[in-house]
């Protein structure tokens, strides 16, 4: 299954690189091409992480901890 | 560098699809959760709480004509302290409620009906349906929102009716029984997320409206009514369920509507469901506009359609994993999620307005 | 260029048949058993769960097969899903619960509470709000659904619809659904009651079609209410207990019932319209409950010579049912106080509505003071119409 959805989002990108690619090097977008390859493959990576069962670092973490001083705070100020 | 534009009354289409999405099903429980049978009085309180801030977000919109957020931010702090700031405002605000309004919905329907259901599987529907609404761009959108709202309002005003037979008035009684503190604390975290997360509407009002005094209204009328139905649907819930359940139950408007029994209807509780999912899809929608209008921006990029569909992926990639489960999602929506959210729908543009006054006034003195 | 384009959308197609195939755990109608009730009873080895599946032959064809239209499984076990995933190696299809109705309770079983069944009834999605809860008296639950009944084809309908009637036009007994009756568990100043299920001549050849064919009533009957303590199942209130109990809480749509003297005869009387105000007193400082309790009623027959064109008497009649109804309220007022002790009328939720800061020292102990508490009931009869005749035919002209 998982296997299967990795080929699947391959094809899809190959598909969509097919597709804008040429569209992008004719309208002489270069900085549009950089960025839309970019996030493709980064997308790419975090399906092939999601198969490989690598845990993707969730970003929310990152809030939890920057937060929690204020969270705490809050916390002892209610009660 | 921004050409479309929106029709007063489907920015207020939009902002009432927007105040409706998330809280009418599941945030309010939280409320409850905080307020217990005074809940409703949290729904009123936060009500009256947004009105200044929706009037904040149009006059800073006002004061930076034709500027998107991250203008505004740039103007105001600076090319670098602006750029940092627009960028966590990009990833955090936008493209993490994108996955996680996406997760919901997906958790929803697996929670409900197909609980076999892989969510990716759920998600990827969703994801598909945003990245093509996002293609077809802004005017489009408002124009599916127009329609929308209608028919979300009539369901849910409908399925409130027949309900009526259910009440019991008596569960909101004792009124104040802990105090004001616990009616605080639930007015605030719905406005957690019915009020602070309108500021994304900075990067849409500023560029795509007429900024007008109409525009304000609009503003205001939409968010009136996206918040009086949610006031709405919580007292009914309450007056229904009781405030143990509603505060105990995943999805108490659903649980709600599973009530309904009048006659021949009977079971109806899909058109909530329903009604919900399309308040939710304009609400991922908006989240996902602003965000990819702000990367674009963020790095000068003129065609924003061309990030849509590689982020789409990112997006539903990520859908799966801000929440790794219904314990996390709590804790976050309760804890987390409300100071941050008032540091970007609160303090800042609360900055904002005192550095440009500072800035007119140092101008003038000069 | 075009070859391109064509190409690509070929491939999305293809992988829009992916997602667009229909549900992932998708089951097919004749895959299904359709569950419409359940019981529950104690036993050695923790419980006996019994469910009665739809038997789909005789619902879905015209004409009529000579077979119960319902299947009914048991099996023993510890928990509610570990038993109906068990019960899949005796049905032939997989069990579904959205058309469940009516759930029952043995008495034993509902001794040692119920809470855990309801969270399985809440909890799992395929469970919906609108079933009806009773508890089985003097038998099992598993006796209640292995019973067939006439009028209805399939037995837990009958049930449904006489748990709904019943409480339409008898104020004998209750009918309960689940968002009522968890909330009832789970606030101090409440206490839950059910309906009770009784078999009339609980014969074994009951069981047979044709045994069943040549009784003349259904077996199953309606009365009686389950008193519970919070989740645990404490004791019975009889048919005048109920009545009290349901005048008491203005859960009386329509009822009968007929008072008797020597100067009147007996004289019957359909309640139409019941009001019940329940308020709290403080007397020096301590709760006193008063029920004031407003009740129209029509007369419906006159059995004797008694003359009700006069208003005096009928003034006499209706003095003559407050007293009646009075004695049945207190009558349930004292078996909840003194033997059951279980504050089923939620009186409590009457004090914490109204003086919220008494009540946070009260519910503690809420078990203790409501054995104490003082309620007080009154209540106002008033006769509305004397139906479509004034005097009795067969009256004696005086």
């Amino acid at each position: 299954m998982s296997l299967l959805s990795f080929i699947l989002a391959s094809v899809f990108s190959v598909v969509l690189c097919i597709v804008e690619i040429p569209k992008m090097r004719k309208n002489r977008e270069k900085k549009e091409l950089v960025a839309f390859l970019i996030i493709l493959f980064y997308g790419l990576a975090l399906v092939g992480m999601k198969c490989l069962k690598i845990d993707i670092p969730n970003p929310a973490d990152v809030l939890v901890a920057v937060y929690s001083p204020v969270v705490d705070l809050i916390k002892v100020a209610l009660e | 560098m921004n050409k479309t534009k929106i029709s007063n009354h489907q920015l207020f289409a939009l902002v009432a699809n927007f105040t409706l999405g998330t809280t009418v099903i599941s945030i309010s429980s939280n409320v409850v959760s905080l307020a217990h049978q005074d809940a409703w009085i949290s729904a009123l309180i936060s009500i009256a709480i947004g009105i200044p801030f929706i009037w904040m977000y149009y006059y800073i919109g006002k004061l930076y004509p034709g500027k998107s957020l991250i203008d505004i931010l740039n103007a105001a702090f600076g090319k670098w302290a602006g750029w940092i700031l627009s960028a966590i405002f990009v990833v955090f605000v936008c493209y993490l409620d994108t996955a996680q309004v996406i997760f919901y919905v997906g958790n929803f329907i697996r929670n409900e009906y197909m609980t076999e259901t892989p969510l990716y599987a759920l998600n990827l529907l969703l994801a598909i349906g945003i990245v093509i609404g996002m293609l077809y761009g802004l005017e489009a959108i408002a124009r599916a929102a127009e329609g929308f709202i209608v028919i979300v309002s009539v369901l849910i005003i409908f399925s409130l009716l027949l309900n009526m037979k259910n009440i019991e008035p008596l569960n909101l009684l004792p009124i104040f029984e802990k105090g004001i503190v616990p009616i605080l604390k639930g007015a605030f975290s719905l406005s957690s997320y019915m009020t602070w997360p309108l500021v994304i509407l900075l990067m849409i009002v500023p560029t795509s409206t007429d900024n007008t005094i109409k525009t304000r209204n609009s503003l205001f009328a939409g968010y009136l009514w996206g918040a009086t139905i949610n006031f709405l649907c919580t007292i009914m819930s309450l007056m229904v369920l009781g405030s143990t359940i509603t505060a105990r139950s995943e999805y108490p408007a659903y649980m709600m509507a599973k009530e309904i029994s009048v006659g021949i209807i009977d079971r109806i509780e899909g058109i909530i469901s329903f009604s919900w999912l399309v308040t939710e899809f304009i609400r991922i929608l908006l989240y996902f506009y602003a965000g990819t209008l702000g990367l674009a921006q963020l790095f000068r990029i003129k065609d924003y359609k061309k990030l849509i569909m590689p982020l789409g992926l990112v997006m539903l990639m990520y859908s799966g994993v801000v929440y790794p489960n219904a314990a996390y999602q709590a804790k976050w929506d309760t804890t987390t999620w409300v100071p941050f959210i008032a540091t970007f729908g609160v303090i800042l543009p609360i900055l904002i307005l005192i550095i440009k006054k500072f800035k007119d006034v140092s101008r003038q003195l000069k | 260029m075009k070859l391109k384009r064509i190409l690509s959308l070929l491939i999305v197609f293809i992988m829009l048949t992916f997602c667009l195939s229909g549900c992932w755990n998708s089951r097919e109608l004749n895959t299904l058993a359709f569950v419409t009730a359940m019981g529950f009873d104690r036993t050695s080895n923790g419980m006996q769960l019994t469910i009665q599946v739809l038997n789909p032959r005789t619902i879905a064809s015209q004409k009529s097969y000579n077979e119960p239209s319902v299947v009914v499984y048991t099996e023993e076990g510890k928990d509610t899903l570990e038993i109906i995933r068990r019960l899949s190696t005796e049905s032939p299809r997989k069990l579904n619960g959205t058309h469940l109705r009516t759930v029952i309770f043995g008495e034993d079983f509902a001794k040692d509470g119920i809470s855990d069944v309801l969270d399985f009834f809440s909890r799992e999605h395929q469970n919906r709000t609108d079933l009806y809860f009773a508890v089985a008296k003097g038998i099992t639950a598993y006796e209640v659904l292995n019973t067939l009944t006439d009028l209805e084809t399939n037995p837990s309908f009958k049930l449904y619809s006489s748990i709904k009637a019943s409480d339409e036009i008898w104020a004998g007994t209750e009918s309960v659904k689940i968002i009522s009756l968890i909330n009832s568990i789970v606030s101090d100043g409440i206490d839950p009651v059910l309906t009770g299920i009784e078999i009339v001549n609980s014969d074994e050849e009951n069981k047979t079609m044709e045994m069943l064919e040549l009784i003349a009533s259904d077996p199953i009957k309606i009365g009686y209410l389950a008193v519970f303590q919070n989740d645990k199942f404490v004791g019975w209130l009889d048919e005048n207990e109920c009545k009290g109990y349901n005048f008491l809480i203005q859960n009386v749509k329509s009822s009968v019932g007929y008072v008797e003297s020597e100067r009147t005869g007996r004289i019957t009387i359909e309640v139409t319209d019941v009001k019940s105000k329940r308020t709290v007193l403080l007397i020096n400082g301590e709760p006193v409950v008063s029920v004031i309790i407003d009740i129209k009623g029509n007369i419906d027959t006159v059995a004797g010579d008694f003359d009700i064109t006069k208003a005096e008497n009928i003034r006499l009649i209706e003095q003559l049912s407050e007293d009646k109804i009075t004695k049945m309220c207190y009558k349930s007022i004292n078996k909840a106080q003194k033997e059951l002790n279980s504050d089923i009328f939620g009186f409590g939720e009457v004090i914490h509505r109204t003086y919220p800061k008494l009540w946070s020292t009260m519910k503690d102990d809420w078990n203790y003071n409501f054995k104490i508490l003082p309620v007080n009931v009154k209540v106002n009869f008033k006769i509305d119409q004397i139906g479509i005749i004034s005097k009795s035919f067969f009256a004696k002209e005086s």
